[in-house]
């Protein structure tokens, strides 16, 4: 099959208009003084831990879920779905308010919680990982549950005939056949989690230390110290990069 | 098939609004400035038919290092002095509590509250690191926002106790909150100072404005300090 001139060029223009601003940003990151311009690791520590945990709750709880929307046939689940996924396209504001309105110590449920403990949510490290598994979790579930419902029938039938029931199926046959989907799904949803900003910084606040996140560092550095912000951006663009490459194959099986 | 994708892609770029359109005047104001200026702003739009005026609200820090780096801004309106801006507002960072707060003086918040401030880098942080000096407070914000105006929504929403904003956020919603002036008042003083970036008529003509008798009244009102 022949490609038309006009589909390359329209190609060549697609991948300039990502690639140009991050070569830009590699071309002029401060490269002879890159390390020392990152001498404050706190809120790298900080989104590594946060959205690392954030991917752990999003796996415990997203495959679950992955599962029973592939294979329950309640008619409720029609609804459920979309809504469960919404975070994908909703914009970050918006989940912050979702949040604040939900865990914030005026919250539906916040409320109970601060006038119970006198805790709440809102400007603790709790918030960063809740914001996390909120953007992150529907990636798995997305991607585990076109992939629970791809396991070949054999399979299945075959377990039933040993009489294997349902939760046996589940964790003894599905999970152990899906291991690449839901690592696939996982690290989408740390990708999402490390780089949540809109949302954290409405219901987390920033405070070096307990919230103020890798991005967000980026973005008051710009402020301070530009080459700072660019060493960052760097090294977030380097793990993007990273993880999209180690995930060509998953990805490409997990899209199909 | 090459013509029409070729021409919807022109259409689509061409349909993006930009700032550079005839009659658009761009603004770039300090984020205390959002409720009052998107007022002021809509009452030139309906005296001059046709004309869009456009706002960027955010802190005065961030918005300066947009213009340097190119920004589009016809008038920038900055909460601390700038190079080649003239003197125009005087604003004043305050406590804000909700009004029937248990906070009745700034040394209270050494008890158990949760209260922010801005960031160090923008106006309204580093004016109250400045009032914070002269107070005794030993507890620490639990956030520090990166503009004022997200830091007075937390402070509305009843997510936090207490928030050092201006004495003009205090009265944009004094339904809900007051203020409680720190002892220094001259610290806690910020002064915007304004120019004008590019010359076109729109742009001559809204600054005229904003320097007007008219514009500098409800100004007042809202609780700056004015020339």
């Amino acid at each position: 099959m022949k490609i038309s001139a006009t589909t390359k060029l329209l190609a060549l223009l697609a991948t300039l208009v990502i690639v140009a601003p991050l070569f830009s940003l590699l071309a002029k990151a401060p490269w002879s003084h890159f390390f020392s311009s990152l001498t404050d690791l706190t809120a790298i520590k900080l989104s590594l831990w946060t959205s690392l945990l954030a991917t752990v709750i999003a796996i415990l709880l997203g495959v679950p879920l992955a599962w029973v929307l592939a294979k329950s046939q309640s008619r409720a689940l029609e609804f459920i779905r979309p809504l469960v996924l919404a975070p994908i396209v909703l914009p970050p504001t918006v989940a912050g308010i979702a949040l604040i309105s939900l865990m914030g110590r005026n919250g539906l449920l916040g409320r109970f919680i601060y006038e119970a403990t006198g805790w709440a949510a809102p400007f603790t490290s709790t918030a960063v990982v809740l914001a996390g598994v909120f953007v992150g979790m529907p990636f798995v579930v997305l991607i585990c549950e076109s992939n629970f419902r791809q396991l070949p029938k054999e399979i299945e039938d075959a377990a039933l005939i040993d009489r294997a029931d349902g939760n046996e199926l589940f964790q003894k046959i599905a999970i152990p056949q899906s291991r690449s989907a839901i690592a696939t799904g996982g690290i989408l949803a740390w990708a999402r989690a490390i780089g949540e900003f809109g949302a954290t910084l409405m219901f987390a606040g920033s405070l070096p230390s307990t919230t103020q996140t890798w991005t967000m560092l980026i973005y008051q550095e710009l402020d301070i110290n530009v080459d700072t912000a660019y060493a960052l951006s760097v090294l977030m663009l380097i793990i993007g990069v990273g993880i999209v490459f180690s995930l060509r194959k998953p990805l490409r099986e997990a899209m199909r | 098939m090459k013509k029409i994708s070729l021409m919807a892609f022109i259409a689509l770029m061409a349909s993006i609004p930009n700032a550079y359109a005839g009659n658009s005047v761009t603004v770039f104001a300090a984020s205390s400035l959002t409720e009052s200026y998107t007022q002021i702003g809509k009452q030139f739009e309906k005296s001059h038919q046709g004309v869009k005026i456009n706002f960027a609200f955010q802190a005065s820090t961030t918005l300066a290092k947009q213009i340097k780096e190119g920004a589009p801004a016809d008038i920038f309106v900055s909460a601390e002095k700038f190079d080649g801006g003239s003197d125009y507002l005087v604003n004043r960072v305050v406590l804000g509590v909700p009004l029937n707060s248990a906070i009745k003086k700034i040394s209270d918040l050494n008890n158990k509250f949760i209260w922010i401030q801005c960031a160090h880098e923008v106006p309204c942080g580093a004016a109250a690191d400045a009032v914070l000096k002269k107070e005794n407070v030993s507890t620490k914000p639990v956030s520090y926002e990166p503009k004022v105006s997200s830091a007075v929504a937390k402070l509305v929403s009843g997510e936090v106790d207490a928030a050092i904003i201006y004495r003009t956020d205090v009265l944009a919603n004094s339904k809900k909150i007051k203020a409680i002036e720190f002892s220094d008042r001259e610290s806690a003083k910020t002064t915007y100072q304004i120019a004008q970036l590019r010359r076109n008529r729109w742009a001559s003509t809204f600054m005229n404005y904003l320097n007007s008798k008219a514009v500098l009244k409800i100004l007042a009102q809202k609780g700056f300090e004015v020339k």
